[in-house]
């Protein structure tokens, strides 16, 4: 018989239903709690829990739905409080928790044998059961019922765990899992697969690579045997010679170029060569001279044009201005004609037609009298000697007739007037040509002494007034030119000379090229053997050994797993299936079984086992779930020391025959299990009152009131 | 027996080098450990936290590798 806590008494006060302080002496193999609904039963039996494990009842992870917003203390008592003894064999443990409202705290202690002790930890070591596994082998809950029966295998199996005392062990092996160590292993097994792929596409372009570098220098002439080493540093001693040579006839200095011993140093001396040809190529007298040249041409044409264009524009003004002299005379000779000889004549002629005009103006004056009186025009006086006039109209006709005549003379004296006018205008204009031409050749000429001193400058010597800055600009260009023909030809040798350095050291690049290319390639094809390969190796086998040594624990916990499940289940196996057969009473299929592998519920006729979801009603699945409850319950394998178990409401969805055959099993269950059972149905109470044989105590609970709380009282 | 004693038992059946046993009841007592502070999380974490070390350091050299191989 194994030796475990058993309570004997229990005080409950300001907890939940209850107000004023309440004991239960229950020393008793068979607790009752029967009462109406709503009236503190299942208060009581919580009390003990919240004793055992303070508000941790009511968290998340327990699992109880209904203990969301849970309220621990009475709302009309200032502290809830607990005080439980337990006696295992000689042992007295004594556990005391409480919750105060005005300070709000929490006070726990626990008494072995009279040592007092604050370590809820302890306390749980000694007890051997956690929480989650009080709610699922000590105190029966429907929720628990419900997660065995389950069609979800992941909520069955923890349901079963929690049973099994295994909740520990399966939390482990979530964590292993949670962890994902295989993932991590495989995505450095895919690096290190990489590493092969990557090697392989680099040596396959550096393969190209050499390809693209020999085709190159066999387009300049190398052949196939030249990429060597040996034809390298032969390259590089012809590529030395000619460039020292080209240095010492062109008076020029290069840098040192010592002779490569190996791949590396020829590298280093293909990069000097090719400077040092770039300063020949840039520095070269010949050239250097060819450049000077050139751009004494460039500039020299330059002043030439511009000269040019200065003295082409003077010329066309003192152009225009001779022909005027010419056709005209000068300023002086036209002004003379204009105030000696064509101004009188436009003055005389000007006098004659104002004569003409007076003559004209009076004849006027008389035709219009003449023409303007009323009376009959033969009967007038003269209006100067007031005589009689015989005949007017006669002398109006003469009037008009001497008005015409006047008319005739007028005409080619006003086209004379016109045409000196005409003839004064045109001189003048001529005269204000004359000095625009002067102001504009002064300026021109000016304009061209001033260029004359840039061409000074530009050919480096004075032009006297003597000479032609045209001709001596020609002349020196004339000479420029023939220096550059002369020049040609040397550059054209000097870059034919460079062009073959040039080529020479472009081969000693490419040869270098497939040499340090061919080099790395063997340098990737031994990278197995590098330290850093290695490292990279040892750190994926430390990484595999790790994942292989948890893997080992996880195997080996899982193992341990099964054989305890198995062995917790084969022990309680006969105790479960003959609860089930005597409460559930099917003849169909009597018995009942678990499988640990599957964490499903079986129902068992003879050889043949269906899984009980698929064939159970609710009272049936009820039935199953309280006899492997009780089963394992009265098993003594469990790992955890409460001598009690806890039934709050059993015989929910049980029908009448059920209920006898619950109180059947209550028998069955053995002394050294102490069990605390509530019930509101009469049926129920009347049958354990009357069938268990074990020796009782009974708390009756009445109506709950407002004031006193929980109105429990011991039933003799 | 405990839980644990009963895994280290099961270890040593199957491994008999004492160099290997030792590594693996170190490892189970770190797990165990961590368990009793914080459950299933706390497990999770520990392995992870020492995967990722190992996993880090073949990075680095993975790294270095692939640099020296010009990539």
């Amino acid at each position: 018989m194994v030796n475990r806590w058993i309570l004997k008494e229990i005080t409950i006060a300001g907890f939940r239903g209850f107000i004023e302080p309440k004991t239960f002496l229950i020393s008793e193999p068979f607790i009752l709690f029967d009462g109406p609904q709503g009236s503190g039963k299942s208060s009581t039996l919580v009390a003990i829990e919240w004793g055992l494990f303070g508000d941790e009842i009511a968290k998340k992870g327990i699992g109880i739905d209904e203990r969301r917003d849970w309220k621990v203390r009475n709302t009309n008592a200032d502290e809830a409080r607990v005080e439980m003894v337990l006696q295992k064999g000689q042992d007295i443990l004594k556990i005391v928790r409480s919750d105060k409202k005005k300070k709000d705290t929490s006070g726990f202690c626990f008494e072995l044998n009279g040592n007092r002790d604050t370590d809820e930890g302890k306390l749980r070591v000694m007890l051997g059961i956690q929480p989650k596994d009080f709610f699922s082998s000590v105190h029966l809950h429907q929720e628990t019922i419900r997660a065995l029966l389950t069609e979800e295998p992941r909520t069955r199996r923890d349901s079963l765990d929690r049973l099994l005392g295994l909740s520990e062990l399966r939390n482990i092996i979530d964590g292993i899992k949670l962890a994902k160590i295989s993932e991590t292993l495989n995505d450095a097994d895919i690096k290190f697969g990489l590493i092969e792929t990557k090697l392989n596409a680099v040596i396959t372009s550096k393969q190209t690579d050499i390809q693209k570098a020999k085709e190159t220098g066999i387009q300049k002439g190398l052949t196939s045997n030249d990429f060597s080493e040996t034809s390298a540093r032969r390259m590089c001693v012809t590529i030395k010679n000619a460039l020292v040579d080209f240095a010492n006839q062109s008076g020029l200095i290069i840098a040192d170029l010592s002779l490569p011993r190996n791949t590396g140093e020829q590298q280093i001396f293909a990069t000097s060569a090719r400077e040092s040809f770039r300063k020949l190529r840039d520095e070269q007298p010949d050239l250097k001279r060819q450049k000077e040249l050139l751009e004494k041409q460039s500039q020299l044409q330059k002043v030439q044009s511009t000269y040019k264009v200065f003295l082409d524009e003077l010329q066309k003004l003192e152009q225009k201005r001779n022909d005027i002299h010419r056709t005209d005379g000068n300023q002086e000779k036209l002004q003379f004609r204009i105030s000696n000889e064509l101004s009188p004549k436009l003055e005389d002629t000007k006098n004659r037609r104002n004569e003409i005009d007076r003559r004209a103006g009076t004849i006027e004056e008389a035709i219009k009298y003449f023409e303007a009186i009323k009376t009959p025009i033969d009967k007038q006086s003269c209006p100067v000697c007031e005589k009689p006039i015989d005949d007017a109209r006669h002398l109006l006709m003469h009037l008009k007739e001497l008005r015409a005549n006047l008319d005739e003379d007028l005409a080619p004296i006003r086209q004379e007037i016109e045409k000196y006018e005409k003839e004064i205008k045109r001189l003048g204009d001529l005269i204000k040509c004359l000095n625009d031409l002067d102001q504009k050749i002064t300026t021109q000429s000016e304009s061209l002494m001033k260029h004359k001193s840039v061409t000074e400058t530009a050919l480096g010597r004075e032009i006297k007034d003597i000479e032609d800055p045209v001709v001596i600009l020609r002349v020196e260009l004339g000479k420029i030119q023939e220096d550059l023909q002369k020049l040609e030809t040397a550059v054209i040798e000097s870059n034919q000379r460079l062009n073959v350095i040039e080529d020479d050291v472009f081969k000693l690049e490419q040869i270098l090229r497939v040499l340090t290319l061919e080099a790395e390639i063997n340098d990737l094809m031994k990278i197995r053997e590098v330290d850093e390969y290695k490292e990279v190796e040892n750190s994926k086998l430390e990484l595999e050994k790790f994942a292989a040594d948890v893997d080992l624990i996880r195997q080996a916990i899982e193992t341990i797993l099964q054989k305890s499940a198995k062995a917790k289940l084969e022990a309680a196996k006969e105790s479960i299936a003959k609860m089930f057969t005597t409460l559930a009473n099917r003849s169909d299929f009597p018995d009942l079984e678990i499988d640990p592998e599957r964490f499903e519920i079986l129902a068992v006729k003879g050889n043949e086992k269906v899984p009980a979801l698929s064939i159970f009603n609710t009272g049936d699945l009820n039935c199953a779930g309280l006899s492997v409850f009780l089963g394992l319950g009265v098993a003594q394998e469990l790992s955890h020391s409460l001598g009690f178990i806890i039934l709050d409401d059993p015989s929910q969805s049980l029908d009448d025959t059920h209920i006898e055959n619950l109180v059947s099993i209550l028998n069955s269950i053995p002394y050294d299990k102490q069990v605390l059972i509530s019930t509101s149905e009469s049926d129920l109470k009347d049958l354990i009152l009357s069938k268990i044989i074990k020796k009782k105590k009974r708390y009756k609970f009445d109506q709950w009131s407002d004031i006193e709380g929980a109105k429990p009282t011991e039933v003799q | 027996m405990t839980d644990k004693e009963q895994i280290i038992e099961e270890l040593e059946k199957s491994i008999t080098e004492v160099e290997k046993q030792k590594i693996l009841r170190s490892i189970c007592d770190e797990i165990f450990e961590e368990y009793d502070k914080g459950s299933a999380k706390a497990v999770f974490e520990l392995l992870k936290r020492k995967i990722n070390t190992l996993k880090n350091k073949f990075d680095d050299a993975h790294t270095i590798l692939l640099k020296k191989m010009g990539l």
